[in-house]
């Protein structure tokens, strides 16, 4: 029965493990998609698949937060991308020499 | 009986035909829908998009005379020396013995290459490739988009069965260097000849205005808002007169480019993701802004700092 105990200990730690390493993994997905909606519209911005690379490395180092911390920014960056086509093609003409 | 029962009917029957069918004359009312009616369609009256164009034109244009006064229209074919007297004397020496000239003799040697079928560029292009700058970009209203003079050369090599060269330097934009030299002086003249047209016309300007990158930054912002003022060392040029000079040798790239390269530093300089070169986005925004600079002369190619 104490074995049994220490088993059941260690499997759950080892997914707990596993569960930390694949945490930042579905927003690091959710910035590519992002990026890629800003692409479509021309509105990527250059900085924002750095981020991305990034944080998929400081998930593979095993840093979870700082991945977390990069991925959510690509995304507010890839939201920035398409507000900002959004308020081009309304304003654009606001520019013109009159 | 039965003779004068057939009699009747084609009697009642002739009757009822003569009461229906309507002779008397026509009511005023009626009158005038029959004149509608045969009135011909009067054709709409067709959209003059040039006309649209050449407004735009008179008020580009005239931004930048009341912002540089001193300048001479025809002298903004000179990029950021038409206003920068300081840079302008330096510039002028180094043309005097200008970086890219081994460039145009590179592609003259490019373009006078026979295909394997034989055949050159020069069999592809009017007046066999030479003093034609100056009609590029145009819409091509076969393929609905506007061809500009580098997307023309490598069309010109699929054609004759060649492969396509890479766009932004190297040997595409030293034939590109060649021909804009062989056109050298010649009055820029696009035109919008249709809707369509004018439809790459309009997407093109809207890039010019609109903004992009991080650094939240359009075309205009800095070549026509602040053109003139300075941008850590550098001066920014005014966007009119931007096309003539193409391609260019820049001291910063240390070989010659293509408008396109530049659109892609441009981008690049504001953090925004370039597009390819030639896309269509791009190319409309040549079209827009060659169109700014329709009565200058070709200058290019030429060399900027």
């Amino acid at each position: 029965m104490k074995s049994l105990k220490y088993c059941l200990i260690i499997v759950s730690m080892f997914s707990a493990s596993i569960c930390v390493a694949g945490a930042a993994e579905p927003l690091i997905e959710k910035a590519e998609v992002a990026r890629l909606k800003a692409a479509e519209v021309g509105f990527e911005w250059s900085t924002t698949s750095i981020l991305i690379a990034e944080a998929k490395q400081a998930a593979e180092d095993g840093n979870n937060e700082l991945a977390e911390k990069l991925a959510n920014a690509a995304i507010k960056q890839a939201e920035n991308g398409l507000k900002q086509a959004a308020f081009s093609a309304a304003h654009w003409q606001d520019s013109e020499p009159r | 009986m039965r003779k004068i029962i057939t009699l009747t009917s084609m009697l009642v029957g002739f009757v009822f035909l003569t009461a229906c069918s309507d002779n008397s004359p026509p009511t005023s009312t009626e009158k005038t829908r029959n004149t509608e009616k045969a009135k011909p369609a009067v054709a709409a009256k067709p959209v003059n998009y040039q006309g649209k164009v050449d407004q735009d034109i008179k008020r580009f244009r005239s931004f930048y005379s009341n912002k540089f006064p001193g300048v001479e229209l025809d002298n903004f074919k000179d990029g950021i020396y038409a206003i920068d007297e300081a840079t302008r004397e330096q510039w002028l020496e180094i043309e005097e013995f200008p970086p890219y000239e081994l460039s145009i003799d590179e592609g003259q040697e490019f373009f006078e290459i026979a295909f394997a079928n034989g055949k050159s560029y020069a069999d592809c292009f009017d007046n066999k490739g030479q003093a034609i700058r100056q009609n590029y970009p145009y819409f091509d209203n076969d393929s609905n988009q506007v061809i500009t003079l580098e997307l023309a050369i490598n069309q010109c090599r699929k054609t004759n069965g060649e492969t396509p060269l890479s766009y932004g330097q190297g040997e595409l934009v030293a034939i590109s260097a060649y021909m804009a030299n062989s056109s050298r002086d010649q009055k820029f003249d696009i035109k919008v000849p249709n809707k369509a047209a004018y439809k790459a016309y309009m997407n093109g300007k809207q890039f010019f205005y609109s903004k992009r990158g991080q650094l939240n930054f359009s075309c205009a912002d800095c070549h026509l808002k602040i053109a003139g003022s300075n941008l850590r060392a550098d001066r920014l040029s005014p966007a009119i007169g931007h096309p003539t000079g193409m391609p260019v040798y820049r001291s910063a790239w240390g070989e010659l480019g293509s408008i396109g390269h530049r659109y892609r530093e441009c981008n690049k300089n504001v953090r925004a993701e370039p597009l390819a070169y030639q896309s269509e986005a791009y190319r409309n925004l040549e079209y827009y802004q060659t169109l700014m600079s329709n009565g200058l002369v070709v200058n290019g190619p030429s060399s900027r700092k």
